[in-house]
């Protein structure tokens, strides 16, 4: 397999504290990252470190194959984009014009993509609207905009979606989807919000105190998920004797309430309650979330 | 380089901190020209031109020391320069291409003051009285004054990532800087000889007797101050706005010196710096 980014024992360390600890990592050609892990696991320093803004304190990584030391990391690093923490954008300065300041930076030789760029995150009418007056959002679309504007294979976004209303979530995640779709722009994606990064990710890492604790692909990850059956019950205290009786697994959540694991026969289950004079108010089918497997995992220590 | 200078300049003639310090350098330039000349007519005396065409001197420190930082702070500020080193950028591209701009940017602040004074004071108060050599030797010393100060305040902007506290800090430090100078030059135009007065006749006619000033700095005291006055930037800026320096060569070697160690100790740092 191709890997546009892998990570060996990488380590940086501030004073006495090991904000990456180790950490190994392989992000796959075309894939869409999804770095999972809490504040302070991690996840941005190791971005700052991929991005060349800070050295490791020991280990290695390798950008399309070129090692952080080669003196050549720079032609790789010009293969990339990245938009760290906050959007790197001129407040006093038009979206137009912060493009035009990249554009320039970058060396093209002209500005002819820049109403495309603007068009394809969703700033047409925008351009000339100086960013200090911009919403989260925005800026955060031409964050990206600039970071696209070298036309990178490989594309590093830091927490995209923080502070944003829920239409802003969606319309960065189309446009990462998009670009990883369209453009077949690999994506290195770090969050904490799981919900929104299990709609996006085709692999994921989970990372905790400076450690790659799980590598997994989102297949792999469906596959290790458990499907359960939620069933809202008059009684759990009446439910729990009959799951026994069938010799079900099961987790009770609350006094009405019971998730079933495996496969169920629901015509005996439903017999069985009504000898017990409970009644079945509902039953949802429930996939084990991303969130449940992140907590579970965590919870369960380093590998 | 010459991108990262590209996209430097083309911020630079957008950037509200250089055109309003562009700005105020030629109204105080055509102000001190109109002035002088409604002084010359008001008190009948006689205002040259050499006394205020380096009058920018002594307020260019201080304007340099808010440009850079604001300039050069906005990159952190905004978060823009990791654009520049994703980007592939070295950080000494990045470093030498930031002090060439605020370099630049100083050095057309000073000139914008001269090229008033030269269009409104010359045809009011006439030409130099001085040997235009000696104003040219000034206008060198002005120019590598501006060169030193930019590589200070670019090096004081490069280290630290807080926009508002570089601010500062720049400016405070251009204040002490200010202070300093002034005190060593108060100490170095302190007089060799106080005027005694002594009674030395029945008539009560009195002689003038010089008596030795002990303020007076003498020897290693007094080349070290000399030294001071012309090392220190703002000791230069107070001698080339007075057009009063009598170790003319001297002091743009200094400002070299000091561009010289800024730089080298400014890539040094910036280039382990961990940025954000």
């Amino acid at each position: 397999m191709d890997y546009v980014l892998t990570a060996d024992a990488l380590t940086k360390q501030y004073g006495h504290f090991k904000a990456l600890d180790k950490l190994t990592m392989r992000v796959p050609k075309g894939a869409v990252y999804g770095l999972v892990g809490k504040n302070g696991a991690g996840k941005t320093t190791l971005i700052r470190l991929v991005c060349g803004l800070q050295a490791p304190s020991s280990g290695s990584y390798a950008i399309y194959g070129r090692k952080d030391t080669d003196r050549d990391i720079a032609k790789s690093r010009r293969r990339m984009g990245a938009v760290v923490e906050t959007p790197s954008v001129y407040l006093d300065l038009s979206a137009t014009d912060n493009l035009k300041e990249q554009f320039r930076v970058l060396g093209l030789p002209s500005f002819e993509g820049i109403p495309e760029l603007l068009r394809l995150v969703g700033l047409e009418d925008a351009g000339k609207k100086k960013v200090k007056n911009f919403s989260l959002g925005m800026r955060q679309r031409l964050g990206i905009a600039v970071a696209l504007a070298g036309d990178p294979d490989f594309l590093v976004l830091d927490e995209p979606v923080n502070g944003l209303d829920p239409q802003g979530i969606i319309e960065i995640r189309e446009l990462v989807l998009k670009l990883n779709r369209e453009r077949q722009i690999t994506v290195l994606i770090s969050s904490h919000i799981l919900d929104e990064l299990s709609r996006l990710a085709t692999h994921y890492g989970f990372i905790d105190q400076g450690r790659l604790v799980r590598e997994i692909s989102a297949k792999e990850l469906e596959a290790a998920c458990r499907k359960c059956t939620r069933l809202t019950v008059s009684s759990s205290a009446a439910l729990v004797p009959v799951l026994d009786r069938l010799g079900l697994e099961y987790s009770v959540i609350s006094d009405t309430e019971a998730d079933i694991y495996g496969e169920i026969n629901l015509t005996e289950l439903a017999l069985a309650l009504a000898e017990q004079n409970c009644e079945i108010k509902s039953i949802q089918e429930h996939h084990e979330s991303l969130e449940s497997y992140y907590v579970n995992l965590i919870g369960g220590g380093h590998e | 380089m010459n991108k990262l200078l590209s996209a430097n300049f083309s911020r630079l003639i957008k950037n509200k901190a250089f055109l309003v310090s562009m700005a105020c350098m030629l109204v105080f330039g055509v102000f001190i020209s109109v002035k002088s000349y409604m002084n010359q007519i008001q008190y009948g005396t006689s205002f040259l031109v050499d006394n205020i065409f380096f009058g920018y001197a002594a307020v260019i420190p201080i304007l340099c020391a808010a440009f850079c930082s604001l300039f050069t702070g906005t990159e952190y500020s905004d978060g823009t320069i990791r654009n520049k080193i994703i980007a592939g950028h070295s950080r000494a591209s990045v470093y030498l291409a930031n002090l060439l701009t605020c370099s630049a940017a100083c050095l057309l602040m000073g000139l914008i003051y001269m090229a008033a004074v030269g269009a409104v004071g010359i045809p009011l108060l006439g030409a130099f009285h001085v040997d235009l050599k000696i104003v040219a030797v000034f206008v060198l010393d002005s120019f590598a004054m501006i060169l030193s100060l930019s590589a200070v305040f670019v090096l004081l902007s490069m280290l630290n990532q807080n926009k508002a506290a570089v601010v500062a800090v720049s400016l405070i430090a251009v204040i002490l800087l200010f202070v300093a100078a002034s005190y060593v030059q108060n100490r170095l135009s302190a007089p060799e000889f106080y005027d005694g007065y002594v009674f030395t006749d029945s008539a009560g006619n009195s002689q003038t007797q010089s008596i030795p000033n002990p303020e007076y700095l003498r020897g290693n005291s007094r080349t070290i101050h000399e030294f001071l006055m012309d090392f220190l930037p703002t000791g230069q800026a107070i001698q080339i706005a007075n057009m009063s320096a009598p170790r003319l060569w001297q002091m743009p070697m200094y400002s070299l010196i000091i561009v010289a160690g800024t730089t080298a100790g400014g890539l040094l740092a910036f280039r382990k710096k961990d940025l954000k």
